[in-house]
């Protein structure tokens, strides 16, 4: 008896449930709760793109060729997270919290269009460090002549490059990372902006070396074979900056300007090299 | 182009040995079915037409049984992908070990100037830069060579002090080649000096025997005793790279430093050929799924007989 009844009720409490199933499936759903849930989303993927481009950086510094993937990722992900973000902030109001959030979201959005610049313009910024290099190691080296035609050479790419980093910081400085949402994320944007001024500074630096190099390259040849730097070549020298992935090439040519002044300069080597009496 | 190796390998390797009573189990129950293996085949009119597809089917149950611990001990396909380090990759560098044998001149020469200060500095950014798995060997030279410290580069304590007669350079640079050509990890020599050699071997004898190991000659000082030209020749004669150390250059400790470090790592590896990483990948997924597909085949097959 009890068998037969619960074979009745039983397919009548699974047609119910079926029936509350298919009217749920129905009734609207909260769409706006949506977006607010992708916002969290877009400002991670911000900051993920902007280590992307501190990696880029990074191997720049070094000498190394970009990584072609990450400057993909970010030029064709980053133009539409920007824009989710800027009609994000678009839609806040007034009050303490849409405040927060709008400094936030403005810093994101300057995180992204920063690693967007610094992407696109990554091979010309990676060009120029690797002919400064070269220049900066030939003139080392007193190959003037040979560190001269190569700086004529990739003169205009070096100004490109310092065009764009300047752009670059322009944006970084716009932003407040400290408005971030996490440390994290504010560690990875004043990394970004520490990688922009190292890179700036070392290819302004080496420019300057450069240049000072061709408006005195007789005089540098001169040092080279081991005469004196004249006063003006040694006072333009003095105000070299030896900062940067660049700077022990910088550092090494001042030397070689300055030292001059200070007899430093090949006291006579091999045969007829005579040992001081003061090291016996 | 990186390079490829695959292998075949198993997480729980020590599961085959259920095989053994797994198997002897089969075989008990298969003496046990007998029974019902002939009243099926009254039932399967094919398997009764050909004896020899029974016997097949019985032997498939093995291989069956096989692959099914295969699967429990986890196999997965591992891959070590051997990529080569670039130049100035100093990230890459940092993974393989190297052996530096630092060869730092103490003679009465190197307290002019504070040059022994300047070296402190160059030692105390340089070795911080290197890697844990690296191994540093400090060895001081003045009229002898004598080694104080060996080991890992957290562990650097050495306090330098000048002050002893002579500057054997040469004899230095024989000593750091016969402890590389000993060392079993690709290893490069740094010889920090003013270049004021005055005692033992001719270092420009010497410095051509350097061809098969790298050599960074650092020039500390200027002035009085100093030799920069000597230590020119030395440097071109070994093929290896020469740095100037003052108060100038030190201004750029940072760059010069890394430059120094990531030069004498990379011309070590290069040498003995070991400039690569490895990077190893796991792939369970696919020996599990061919695994699978071929237990799937074989249990539909061997279910024909109904044991």
């Amino acid at each position: 008896m009890l068998s037969r009844r619960i074979t009745r009720i039983l397919p009548i409490i699974v047609l119910i449930l079926a029936l509350f199933h298919l009217s749920t499936y129905f009734l609207p759903t909260n769409r706006g709760g949506e977006d607010e849930i992708n916002i969290p989303r877009l400002f991670v993927k911000a900051i993920e793109l902007q280590n992307s481009s501190n990696t880029i950086l990074r191997r720049i510094k070094t000498g190394l060729t970009p990584n072609k993937d990450l400057i993909h990722s970010i030029c064709t992900e980053g133009p539409s997270i920007s824009e989710d973000i800027t009609s994000f902030y678009q839609t806040l109001g007034e009050g303490d919290l849409a405040k927060k959030l709008k400094r936030a979201a403005l810093t994101y959005e300057k995180a992204i269009r920063a690693s967007i610049i610094s992407a696109n313009s990554s091979s010309t910024i990676a060009t120029a460090i690797k002919g400064l290099h070269e220049t900066l190691s030939l003139a080392d080296m007193c190959r003037v002549d040979e560190a001269l035609e190569t700086w004529r050479e990739i003169k205009p790419v070096v100004l490109e490059a310092i065009d764009k980093l300047e752009d670059t910081l322009k944006v970084l400085i716009r932003g407040d990372p400290k408005s971030l949402l996490s440390n994290e994320h504010t560690q990875v944007y004043e990394d970004n902006m520490k990688l922009i001024t190292e890179l700036l500074s070392s290819l302004k630096e080496a420019s300057k070396t450069m240049e000072l190099i061709e408006e005195y390259s007789s005089e540098f040849k001169k040092v080279c074979e081991g005469g004196e730097a004249c006063s003006s070549l040694k006072q333009k020298a003095g105000g070299l900056k030896c900062t940067g992935c660049l700077g022990y090439l910088i550092a090494s040519i001042k030397s070689k300007i300055l030292m001059t002044s200070q007899g430093g300069r090949g006291t006579g080597g091999g045969a007829g090299y005579a040992p001081p009496s003061t090291d016996d | 182009m990186p390079l490829h190796q695959l292998m075949i390998r198993f997480e729980n390797p020590e599961y085959v040995l259920l095989l053994i009573p797994v198997l002897a189990i089969y075989l008990f129950l298969f003496i046990h079915a007998e029974k019902n293996y002939r009243k099926l085949m009254r039932v399967l009119s094919i398997v009764k037409k050909r004896k020899g597809l029974r016997y097949l089917i019985l032997l498939l149950k093995i291989p069956l049984i096989v692959l099914l611990t295969l699967s429990i001990c986890t196999p997965y396909v591992e891959s070590i992908e051997k990529k080569p380090i670039e130049y100035g990759d100093i990230e890459s560098l940092r993974k393989v070990p190297v052996s530096i044998v630092f060869l730092i001149d103490v003679s009465k020469s190197m307290n002019y100037g504070n040059r022994i200060g300047d070296v402190r500095t160059l030692l105390s950014n340089l070795i911080p830069k290197m890697s844990y798995k690296d191994h540093v060997v400090v060895a001081l030279f003045a009229r002898d060579t004598e080694v104080v410290y060996e080991g890992p580069p957290s562990n650097f304590t050495v306090k330098l002090k000048a002050g002893k007669r002579y500057s054997a350079i040469g004899d230095a640079l024989s000593f750091a080649l016969s402890y590389t050509r000993a060392s079993s990890l690709p290893t490069a020599v740094v010889l920090i000096t003013d270049g004021g050699w005055n005692y033992g071997s001719d270092p420009l004898h010497i410095a051509p025997l350097f061809k098969n190991t790298p050599l960074a000659v650092v020039h500390v000082g200027y002035g009085t005793s100093s030799n920069p030209d000597l230590l020119r020749e030395i440097s071109e004669k070994a093929g290896g790279k020469y740095y100037e150390v003052n108060q100038i250059t030190l201004e750029a400790v940072e760059s010069l430093t890394e430059h120094l470090y990531s030069e004498i790592k990379y011309s070590a590896l290069r040498l003995r050929g070991k400039n690569y990483v490895q990077c190893i990948t796991k792939d369970y997924t696919t020996p599990q799924i061919l695994l699978w597909s071929l237990i799937c085949i074989l249990l539909v097959l061997t279910v024909m007989d109904g044991v």
